[in-house]
């Protein structure tokens, strides 16, 4: 049962209780993750820049530096614990997270292939968003070939795909030269240090995420089975493309920007299930708001640990996810046997 | 009332006939048991009276209208089905599951209100589950399970029931007891029932017709009283089957 899960769990006060305190949660987050980083600046330091009372040099880094990383990965982590919860639902696997149809795959050849030519900066991003685009396609197009598409095709299909990207990366990386390895490999696990401050972000996340409140409880039916699903009222087909383009749209625009951020896709989602329950009424816009936690925490971190040398974010997700992960699973464990 | 009916049906099941140009209608009030012997088609046919699958050829018409020209929301308030068996991926509780009969009444932004919540404890009463109203669906039994789906069906209220095995995985008791529950409430409804069973001494017992599905071109059915007989069952299951009149009930049995 989930941790904090009352007499009945449904009934939409407690869903706003919830939503408050999460979003608190997140505020916080995001103070503390503009405190870490190699300039030691203090919270009052923070709060009187966010109010307009600090010298210059504090207010240099914090709006400058840190605030457009902070406000990226706020998003790029609501992204890819949406795109997780949504994958999760339609291939209804629990593994599913937002890179096992391959859009990190393709993403990261076309992202490599545009280092390797020397482009830099945007040029990256822009193809990474192509190469996401391009595999998304492929394995739409593949897996709809006949008439019939169950989560069993999409998935075997995604994952042929991945493992033919994942051929082309070790590729990449073995006829590369040294000096742009370092660069490459960054890239491969996941790294804020390029990014920059997008109104798109924001746009992205609201477009993906209202539709999906429309149709959450249609995804609780949906992740019961098709057959269930569609006896019980939901348009099955529709939901699925729904959830196809939305969790696509999602993860490439994540890649793009932050490479692949491993382990919040799939992570949040779960951890989110395990402290709230399965209703995507609210583990939707609550998995945004702890994916995007969790990511600026860790970004934090990865500034900060080895300062002023900066870490790939990716290892400080993992390292952070993993025994959160583990301690809670333990802990409903224990509960469900006592 | 003509509720569900079949006209020049025609299904595959991959390249395998199930039914080549039959006809079947389910009036108000009726109580259809399904017989047949395994992999004979007959899931493929309740799926597809319940719109889950397209025929080859052939009409299926709710009430009327072409099956098809129902959204599948509104379809869902008339026409309920219980499938063979469930699978649960993510966790969610015995009541969050049951409240999932509710959705077709539900518009898409709207909460399950409290009235929601107290048809869904009765149900779970009517089921013997209410006790278990917050236990974690995966921690249930094979027939606790079933009387979940049942919970679902019945909070569900449509006036067609379509059930495929109800009675698996459930005891004595609760099979008498939940398919009583569900024939009472259809009739109460004007409503009709087809069910696919393998015991076919519930037919005698809950069932006013039965259809034997024999092979893809030869369906027989009609009332139980002038459908059951040995003769038909033997020529059914290619067993031999003797019958028993006790107490006023008939039962079969395999020799």
């Amino acid at each position: 049962m989930p941790v904090f899960s009352p007499a009945v769990p449904v009934l939409s006060g407690r869903y706003f209780l919830v939503l408050f305190f999460v979003a608190l949660f997140a505020a916080l987050s995001f103070v503390v993750a503009l405190g870490l980083g190699s300039a030691d600046i203090s919270f009052n330091d923070i709060v009187a820049v966010l109010t307009g009372t600090s010298d210059s040099l504090n207010q240099q880094i914090i709006l400058q530096i840190r605030l457009p990383r902070v406000q990226t990965g706020m998003c790029v982590g609501g992204m890819l614990a949406m795109a997780g919860c949504l994958m999760q639902i339609l291939l209804r696997n629990p593994l599913a997270e937002p890179y096992v149809l391959g859009v990190s795959g393709g993403a990261a050849v076309f992202a490599l292939l545009a280092i390797v030519s020397g482009l830099s900066g945007l040029w990256i991003n822009g193809s990474a968003f192509a190469g996401a685009l391009l595999s998304i396609f492929l394995v739409f197009v593949l897996s709809r070939i006949g008439n019939d598409w169950n989560p069993l095709r999409i998935l075997l299909t995604g994952v042929v795909i991945s493992a033919g990207w994942s051929a082309f990366i070790s590729f990449l990386l073995a006829v590369s030269p040294p000096d742009q390895l370092h660069g490459m490999l960054f890239w491969l696990m996941g790294d804020l240090s390029y990014v920059q401050s997008s109104f798109w972000n924001p746009i992205v996340l609201a477009v993906v995420l209202l539709p999906s409140l429309v149709y959450a409880r249609s995804m609780n039916l949906l992740a019961t089975g098709d057959l269930n699903a569609a006896a019980l009222g939901v348009n099955v087909t529709r939901l699925q493309y729904f959830i196809y383009f939305a969790s696509s749209l999602l993860t490439a625009t994540a890649v793009m920007q932050g490479g692949s951020i491993g382990f919040i896709g799939l992570v949040v989602p779960h951890l989110v299930r395990i402290l709230f329950g399965s209703d995507h009424r609210i583990l939707l816009p609550v998995s945004v708001m702890l994916g995007g936690s969790l990511l600026v925490i860790a970004d934090g971190l990865a500034r900060s640990l080895i300062a002023p040398e900066q870490l790939p974010v990716g290892v400080l997700t993992a390292m952070l996810g993993v025994p959160l992960f583990l301690v809670l699973l333990q802990t409903i464990l224990f509960r469900q046997r006592t | 009332m003509r509720l569900l009916e079949a006209l020049a049906l025609t299904i595959t099941n991959g390249s395998k006939p199930v039914c080549r140009n039959q006809n079947f209608h389910l009036q108000a009030g009726e109580i259809w048991g399904v017989l047949g012997p395994n992999g004979i088609g007959k899931t493929s046919l309740l799926h597809t009276l319940a719109g889950l699958r397209k025929p080859l050829s052939g009409q299926i018409t709710l009430m009327d209208k072409p099956l098809a020209s129902y959204d599948r929301k509104q379809l869902a308030t008339q026409l309920g089905i219980v499938f063979q068996d469930s699978q649960d991926t993510f966790p969610s509780t015995v009541l969050e599951t049951v409240l999932m009969g509710r959705h077709p009444y539900l518009s898409e932004w709207a909460w399950e209100s409290v009235e929601d919540i107290s048809l869904c404890m009765t149900a779970l009463e009517q089921v013997a589950l209410a006790t278990l109203a917050q236990r974690q669906v995966n921690t249930l039994s094979g027939g606790e399970r079933r009387r979940l789906a049942l919970a679902i069906l019945l909070v569900q209220n449509p006036s067609i029931c379509l059930l495929d095995e109800p009675t698996n995985h459930l005891d004595l008791h609760h099979q008498m007891v939940l398919l009583e529950l569900i024939v009472q409430k259809t009739l109460r409804n004007n409503g009709g029932v087809v069910m696919v069973l393998q015991d076919v001494n519930l037919v005698p017992r809950f069932c006013t017709h039965v259809l034997l599905m024999h092979n893809a071109d030869s369906w027989i059915s009609g009332p139980v009283a002038d459908v059951m007989t040995t003769t038909n069952l033997q020529l059914l299951y290619q067993h031999s089957i003797r019958k028993l009149v006790d107490n006023g009930v008939t039962l079969f049995y395999p020799e």
